[in-house]
């Protein structure tokens, strides 16, 4: 080749990759027919504010809002979204649930259903997988169930089961996994018995949430009780610990025995040296260091704060001259309180 | 303004196609004939290739000076054929008006 023209080397043709629709842009010397081009994903442009001097069919990514749009008859039109590649960092949670009937298992049973959501690759998103099951004819079963993400486990629940007649366990688990590319991941599940029976005929599902940059994950907003993992310092016993966490939101009750040495408040203030009484299950920790007030309900009295990015529950305070402990005035408060986790 | 392209006689006139997906697994071929149909005259053919290696939807078209030279014809269409697993595709969705304009610099 001899001669280049300018002109001609800056036309470019747009095939709409879902309707195969085309645009020509022609930019020339001194100025510009379209106000700007095309990337690879399928948008002639990708910014915040509204393209100038456009053409039909030319699509638009709102960076700052995650929307579509298509230049249609003198107007940006929302597109549907996902309709033109919509990066999966503007999805919301997603989440798939089946009510299918999976039966009985002596050994492995895939479940039914899967669901097919699209990630983005170097993104962490949190998977939270529940499979409500129970045992079957034997008098023991222990049975493990599996999220697949195109075939590779990546969300374990395990139950052993202490046979109940008709009794129900929820099996859930929550794992962070961070996809290696952008793609549309098909999930599936199942469930292996290896040992008895285990059935159940009740829905199966899991949910995906984007963490955030911190890696802190947005809360899921369907309360869930938690019954186990309270952990009791030395020196103190726990017992009928419940929560249920909400969100970030979390409320509890748990009896704390102290069994160490006698603690006594001050004859004035009564102020007693912190310490930590106990600590929450990992599940029921965030990224908020603030500390927040927590109180023995019954009778006298006791102070306490919680550290819900530890989960840590201090003793802070009792009545005046006020003993805690064996042969104290109380040896055991019911410790209530409600805080929030990730803020 | 129309979807055509503008090929400037006795140049070289370079076009890029943004298919905005994969493409290395195609084979493209692009023809300007007269009319919009296979039987028409044949104007001239597209030199395709990609920018890179097509995974980034890009695909380049060429014509040379000596062939632009030559044409006598004001107007034409022209489509893309893009094979792939021996299946036959169309590039998109109908052919595009392609103006020759002449040129004055010798």
């Amino acid at each position: 080749m001899t001669d280049i023209n300018v002109l001609s080397t800056t036309q470019k043709i747009f095939v709409d990759p879902v309707s195969a629709s085309v645009s020509v842009v022609r930019q020339g010397i001194g100025g510009s027919d379209s106000g700007g081009g095309g990337g690879s994903d399928g948008y002639s442009f990708k910014q915040d504010t509204k393209p100038n001097g456009t053409i039909t069919g030319q699509t638009w990514y709102n960076t700052a809002t995650g929307q579509s749009f298509v230049w249609f008859d003198g107007f940006w039109v929302e597109t549907a979204p996902g309709a033109i590649n919509t990066p999966p960092e503007a999805q919301p949670i997603q989440a798939f649930s089946n009510d299918a009937n999976w039966g009985a298992a002596s050994g492995t049973v895939v479940l039914p259903g899967s669901a097919t959501f699209p990630v983005k690759g170097g993104q962490p998103y949190l998977f939270e997988f529940w499979v409500p099951t129970r045992n079957g004819v034997a008098t023991s079963a222990s049975w493990t169930a599996h999220l697949f993400a195109d075939g590779v486990s990546i969300c374990l629940a395990i139950e052993n089961g202490t046979y109940i007649a008709n009794e129900r366990v929820s099996m859930f688990a929550g794992v962070v996994w961070t996809p290696p590319a952008d793609k549309s991941v098909v999930f599936t599940a199942d469930i292996v018995a290896s040992a008895g029976t285990v059935q159940m005929a009740a829905p199966w599902g899991f949910s995906l949430t984007p963490l955030n940059t911190a890696g802190v994950g947005l809360p899921t907003y369907e309360p869930r009780a938690v019954t186990t993992g309270f952990v009791a310092s030395t020196g103190y016993t726990a017992a009928n610990f419940q929560a249920t966490v909400c969100g970030s939101l979390v409320t509890f009750r748990v009896d704390i025995a102290r069994t160490g040495a006698l603690i006594t408040g001050h004859s004035v203030t009564g102020n007693v040296t912190d310490e930590v009484m106990g600590t929450m299950p990992a599940e029921l920790r965030g990224n908020n260091t603030f500390i927040q007030p927590v109180v023995g309900v019954n009778l006298p009295f006791l102070g306490a704060y919680i550290t819900p990015s530890t989960g840590t529950i201090q003793i802070t305070s009792l009545l005046p001259g006020e003993s805690f402990g064996p042969a104290g005035t109380t040896t055991t408060f019911i410790v209530m309180g409600t805080y929030i986790k990730d803020f | 303004m129309s979807n055509e392209i503008i090929v400037h006689k006795g140049r070289t006139n370079i076009v890029s196609v943004d298919f905005g997906i994969d493409v290395s697994d195609s084979v493209f071929t692009s023809e300007i004939r007269s009319q919009p149909d296979q039987a028409s005259t044949l104007i001239a053919t597209w030199q395709v290739g990609f920018e890179t290696d097509g995974s980034d939807g890009i695909v380049i078209l060429t014509l040379d000076d000596l062939i632009t030279g030559q044409i006598k014809s004001l107007s034409g269409f022209m489509d893309m054929k893009r094979v792939t697993d021996t299946e036959v595709f169309a590039a998109w969705d109908g052919p595009l008006e392609v103006t020759f304009k002449g040129t004055v610099t010798v």
